[in-house]
């Protein structure tokens, strides 16, 4: 059996591995849901995710141990992940074996030579880790943007699946909305169309992670290379090399994804995997040192420099309400590869990609948007938490969450607290009964209570002409009907109240005593044959217990003003950063 | 010939291979145990000022207790003269002053006015204390203070930065990095809150020097309420909860010595005032060991009682300090 | 063109092959991996092999309360159980399988003895209650829009669902018939005094058990009370049993009392059985009370509008009782 026969299964393999945990990637307890499938084996394994958060947090989060190995095994053997293992390297040679079909074989070639411009890539790299690197010059994450591995992540769980999911409902019960869903479908639409014009066109010059392996992979024991330094000039290695590193002369090591394409393609077994380098000669990381240290030395400006709209400071976006369980802001950016894992598995969809709100270093990191999905944050839910690969959302324990056992002294998470817009809200300024957000709140004892307020309705004040038993005649006339609801009353001149059962265009009729567990009175009508009568609508106006309120969004969603909700959640209060406290 | 030299080659330039790469493998590994951190991070993180001193309290600046020499109350316009009769009165500076000392002056620096507007401690008191601490060899003076509005024009307009360096003091303005966050043990709000610590830390001394004011949330601005400048962070929640701050910070801090400067009192329209008519001439400078005593007889001079001043009581119960003034003992005495 | 030598390319293929059973390995263990789950750690859905509510796994922890924290879970509902013997809430939410959103909440108020739990049971029947059967002879409850509560001896037991649907509310149906099965009542757990009202015109479900403090009076205690139709009126008629005859005849009058110094007018006793009875008509605010002792028993009738049925009412009951003290 053909090396490259095994490899493509391999990359068959991970890629059909890849798209699986996204589907799984959904609570609940089915074969085809996330059970215990351990959805973040391939961002766990991605070098650049540990090199990352180590340069930024100077810890190795112990979950991605199986990182060391794979850059153990690169030492060793060289870029096999790139070639073996990453998806997105996948679908790259497959787009570029398509793009690539009817071409002539000396095209073929010729696409593959080297170029000077795959240094890019290892400047990407340092420009990220300069970014990373000092946390008090305001050191940030943002490999996530460009690392492979939480790019298709992001790619496939925020845009494709949703897509293909829209009317399906496979892998959701409703669909799915992601904002800022077609900028990263055009970052990946580009990424994977540029193939067609040169082959693994991302791989060869843009990816970090790439020239992260390439680096290490400087003194592997076994490499690629000619065992005959003369002989025939075919250049039939190079028609399918992926890595750009033309095996036929001077290989440039560094750029060998292993694909083992070279192997094959010589008909005359000029080339061979070995532990000795190439004949024909070999080249390391051909990248110019200024061109490393000025990248290096921009990172870590640029840092501080998307720091100055003071959007991590006192300048923050108040929108910002991220996941429970998130550490506080400047902690988050050192950790979040904008993977969307958690958006993902979020059952009701209110985690959503941030777009430059939060300052640019937020770009397509989790923020709630209660508009949007089925309920605001779910009181016992702590999903998004589990399947966080660096715990930039802590893997919190629904006590947590909650401030129940351990943490009952601590209280619970809070992230941000209701703020009701008195204007739009409909029992503050429209005299519309409404409690949707009191009864929808779900922390017992509710963080909203109402204070009861009778008012008098729009032209409410007539005059009595006759009162027939539990009926008054007025003068003038009202809508008929429209004061059935249980909702409203009689103000008699005495100053006692009567709850009102029904109304016809001229009369209101009174309800019966005990007639229901809540009247106001005992229903019996005062003495009174004329005057003046006021009906009045019985309010309860909603107001915020700041003390209980957790901030979970379920008012907001709920409220009827549908467009900017009258009840709105912002991250004032949120208990993972000190000085955002409203309270004591 | 060649062969078998090609191949010695070969092999030695593997094993060179080997070597490296079997060493890059080690610290890799190396560099991963190092830094392995199987749980994360964990709900509290830790902010460290930049220079990395994190402090776990404020040392205890307070001197050993003489009975009758507690609080002493002085009347007189002159302020520098009133202050130094009233230190006298103690014992003098040298009972507080050792040579060699580094003393912190925590004077209130909260606002941008002039000394004339009363808002501020005035520059006549600081520099008569100052010139007193150096008098008795003490190795430097800082006078610091977390004002409210910007401290550059705090310091200045208020005439402090000015009298301070005029008699030898250090003036250090806050920084983000003089904060660390601080626990009071068996505080219920000062939980991990940032604290202005970083002056304090190589002082032997600490003296608060407070103007006398009225306050609009607090009722009243003396020597206690002095300690609301070492917060940092958005300390304004904490006026929810006022006279439990206060008396927090009065356990929090045990300073060597507080002046209460009452020669002109702001009686309305505290913290700020803004207007000469705020302000009323009553002449009294007091110096004390004890706050709470110090505060108790300067709310007499704002016609208030200590049942107006709820932040006396818990602290007395905190064994703060002794509200009944009287029973101190306060020395008296007039200069003109 | 040369071939590979054989041993090339059967290490080629030897290699091949590892590389295969390594990545078979791997989606064993991965396939092994994603067995082992326990769905308590996301929070919303149930572990496996915990008891199951059938349809409903329950999920989440069980909370207890005792005396010091009941407020902590019913707030301003507490008092009414600690006056009434309460010793424990056991609460716990559940949720259906196929729809974490859908579920319930369980509340077992140990109210220490089957008379405790009847009367909060009974206290707080909601107006639109239907009433639930095949609870046993000792098990009594109903269903009120999303909730099922139900007293079965010393246990009151409440079910709040997450929301109105069908569904939800006839596995709450079920599960209330479960524990009902389970229960094994004692001698102690049956309420025989419920049967001493009149057999017919009792409306079934209405009965009430005030443990103390009934209608006001502190001397009436451990008054049942229940609706009864006479004529087309629904009469509130109760009765208390005493120690004995001359406790039952003390307790009436004082309560006769309570009821004249709190503002009530005396009314003239009409009807043989009444007058026999000893009974006392008031007129209370417009509302009419009448209280008599009958043997072992004060009964009585509560708040009546109409003077004419709350009298027959009375009769019936006087009439009944008098069967049970033979």
């Amino acid at each position: 059996m053909k090396i490259t026969t095994v490899r493509r299964i391999n990359q068959l393999f991970f890629f059909a591995l890849f798209v699986w945990f996204c589907i799984v990637t959904t609570v609940g307890e089915k074969f085809w849901q996330i059970r215990n499938w351990p959805i973040n084996w391939i961002l766990q394994l991605d070098p650049l995710v540990a090199l990352g958060t180590i340069v930024s947090t100077r810890k190795f989060y112990g979950p991605l141990h199986c990182a060391l190995g794979v850059v153990i095994l690169t030492i060793i053997f060289g870029r096999f992940f790139c070639g073996w293992i990453c998806p997105f390297g996948a679908i790259h040679q497959f787009v570029g074996y398509l793009g690539n079909r009817g071409k002539k074989v000396a095209e073929k070639i010729r696409l593959n030579i080297y170029r000077k411009a795959q240094c890019i890539k290892y400047l990407v790299l340092v420009f990220f880790l300069g970014m990373a690197a000092f946390p008090s010059l305001a050191g940030t994450l943002q490999t996530g943007l460009l690392d492979p591995i939480p790019l298709v992540t992001r790619s496939f769980q925020l845009v494709l699946l949703p897509i293909f999911d829209r009317s399906a409902y496979l892998t959701s019960v409703n669909a799915r909305y992601y904002e800022f869903g077609w900028l990263i479908f055009a970052v990946f639409a580009t990424a994977v169309l540029l193939n067609l014009v040169i082959p693994r066109f991302y791989c060869r010059f843009i990816c970090p992670l790439g020239a992260f392996l390439g680096i290490i992979s400087r003194f592997s024991i076994w490499r690629i290379g000619k065992i005959k330094s003369k002989g025939i000039e075919c250049k039939m290695c190079e028609k399918a090399c992926e890595g750009g590193c033309e095996p036929n002369g001077n290989i440039k090591i560094a750029e060998c994804v292993l694909c083992f394409n070279c192997r094959d393609g010589c008909q005359h077994h000029h080339i061979a995997y070995k532990t000795v380098p190439s004949l024909a000669g070999e080249t390391q990381v051909d990248v110019s040192r200024r061109g490393v240290v000025l990248s290096f030395v921009s990172g870590v400006i640029v840092a501080p420099a998307i720091r100055l709209s003071g959007k991590v400071a006192s300048n923050w976006y108040t929108g910002v309400v991220r996941p429970p369980g998130a550490l506080a802001e400047p902690e988050f950016l050192k950790l979040c590869l904008k993977c969307g894992q958690c958006m993902r598995i979020c059952p009701t969809n209110v985690i959503q990609p941030s777009g430059l709100e939060g300052g640019f270093e937020g770009l397509w990191t989790p923020i709630l948007n209660n508009r949007i999905g089925s309920s605001g944050c779910q009181l016992n839910c702590v999903a998004c938490g589990q399947v966080c690969p660096t715990s930039a959302i802590r893997p919190i324990t629904l006590d947590e969450k909650r401030g129940l056992g351990d943490f009952v002294s601590a209280g619970p998470i809070k992230l941000g607290t209701a703020f009701i817009d008195q204007g739009r809200c409909l029992p503050w300024s429209m005299d519309k009964p409404c409690i949707v957000c009191q009864e929808n709140c779900p922390v017992s004892p509710k963080a909203i209570f109402t204070k009861d307020v009778f008012t008098t309705v729009r032209d409410g004040v007539v005059s009595i002409k006759q009162v027939t038993g539990n009926a008054i005649e007025i003068d003038s006339s009202i809508p008929a009907d429209k004061f059935s609801t249980g909702d409203y009353y009689v103000l008699f001149e005495d100053g006692s109240r009567c709850k009102i059962s029904s109304n016809t265009a001229t009369s209101v009729g009174i309800a019966e005593a005990g007639s229901s567990l809540r009247s106001v009175s005992e229903g019996k009508l005062p003495a009174v044959t004329a005057g003046k009568i006021e009906i009045q609508v019985r309010l309860q106006k909603p107001c915020v217990d700041i003390e209980k309120c957790i901030g979970c969004g379920v008012c907001e969603h709920e409220c009827p003003v549908s467009g900017q909700r009258a009840i709105r959640i912002t991250a004032e209060g949120e208990t993972r950063s000190t000085d955002r406290r409203l309270l004591l | 010939m060649t062969e078998p030299n090609q191949e010695n080659i070969a092999r030695r330039q593997l094993l060179i291979r080997g070597a490296k790469a079997a060493a890059s493998i080690a610290a890799t590994v190396g560099v991963a145990r190092w830094l392995y951190d199987p749980k994360g991070p964990g709900a509290k993180n830790e902010e460290v000022g930049f220079l990395g001193t994190s402090v776990k309290g404020l040392p205890d600046f307070s001197v050993p207790r003489k009975d009758g020499q507690i609080i002493s109350i002085v009347k007189g316009e002159n302020r520098a003269k009133t202050v130094s009769k009233a230190i006298e009165l103690l014992g003098g500076i040298e009972r507080f002053i050792k040579p060699g000392d580094v003393v912190v002056i925590k004077p209130n620096v909260g606002f941008a006015t002039p000394p004339l507007l009363g808002a501020t401690t005035h520059p006549d008191v600081i520099t008569a204390v100052v010139k007193l601490c150096y008098e008795k060899k003490a190795s430097k003076v800082i006078v610091t203070d977390n004002s409210i509005n910007d401290p550059a024009s705090c310091f200045t307009i208020s005439g402090i930065s000015k009298a301070a360096s005029a008699a030898g003091a250090q003036v250090i303005m806050p920084k983000d990095s003089y904060f660390s966050p601080l626990t009071l043990a068996g505080g219920v709000l000062i939980k991990d809150w940032p604290v202005y610590c970083a002056p304090f830390a190589k002082a032997n001394k600490l003296i608060g020097i407070a103007p006398l004011k009225s306050h609009h949330r607090s009722v009243a601005s003396m020597t206690m309420k002095n300690w609301y400048g070492l917060l940092g962070g958005r300390r304004n929640v904490f006026h929810q909860d006022i006279n439990n701050i206060i008396a927090e910070l009065a356990m929090l801090v045990k300073p060597t010595l507080v002046i209460l400067d009452g020669t002109v009192t702001m009686v309305t329209n505290g913290p700020t005032g803004g207007s000469v008519s705020d302000l009323k001439k009553t002449n009294t400078m007091i110096a004390s060991c004890d706050m709470v005593a110090a505060d108790a007889f300067g709310g007499t001079l704002l016609n208030l009682k200590p049942a107006d001043l709820p932040y006396l009581a818990i602290s007395e119960k905190a064994d703060v300090g002794t509200v009944d003034y009287e029973s101190l003992k306060p020395l008296r005495a007039e200069v003109t | 063109m040369r071939l590979l030598s054989g041993r090339a390319r059967t290490f080629e293929t030897a290699v091949s092959v590892l590389i295969l059973l390594i990545m078979v390995g791997t989606t064993i263990c991965i396939y092994i991996i994603s067995r082992d789950y326990n769905m308590a750690r996301f929070g919303i859905a149930s572990g496996s092999g915990q008891e199951s509510g059938g349809d409903f796994p329950p999920v989440g922890k069980v909370e207890t309360y005792n005396n010091d924290n009941l407020y902590e879970k019913i707030d301003g509902k507490a008092p009414m159980y600690q006056e009434a013997g309460f010793v424990k809430l056991t609460a716990q939410q559940f949720a259906a399988k196929s729809n974490s959103e859908l579920g319930f909440e369980l509340y077992v108020y140990d109210m220490n003895n089957a008379k405790n739990a009847f009367s909060v049971y009974s206290r707080q029947r909601r107006a639109d209650a239907t009433d639930l059967n095949g609870l046993g002879a000792s098990g009594f409850g109903y269903v009120a829009g999303n909730e099922i509560c139900i007293s079965l001896g010393k246990n009151y037991i409440e079910m709040i669902g997450s929301a109105e649907s069908n569904e939800l509310v006839d596995g709450m149906k079920g599960i209330a018939k479960d524990l009902s099965a389970k229960f094994k009542p004692t001698d102690n757990d049956k309420i025989v005094e419920l049967r001493y009202f009149p057999n017919e015109g009792t409306v079934t479900g209405s009965w009430k058990l005030q443990i103390d403090n009934a209608f006001g009076f502190d001397g009436l205690t451990n008054a049942y009370s229940a609706l009864y139709k006479s004529g087309d009126k629904a009469i509130t008629i109760f009765f208390s049993k005493r120690k004995d005859a001359d406790e039952a005849k003390t307790v009436a009058k004082n309560y006769y009392d309570f009821l004249i110094t709190n503002g009530g007018k005396a009314l003239t006793v009409d009807g043989e059985v009444l007058k026999s009875a000893g009974a006392s008509v008031v007129d209370f605010f417009g509302n009419f009370e009448i209280v008599f002792p009958a043997g072992i028993f004060v009964g009585g009738v509560h708040e009546a509008n109409d003077k004419q049925a709350a009298e027959k009412a009375a009769e019936v009951l006087i009439g009944r009782l008098k069967e049970i003290n033979d």
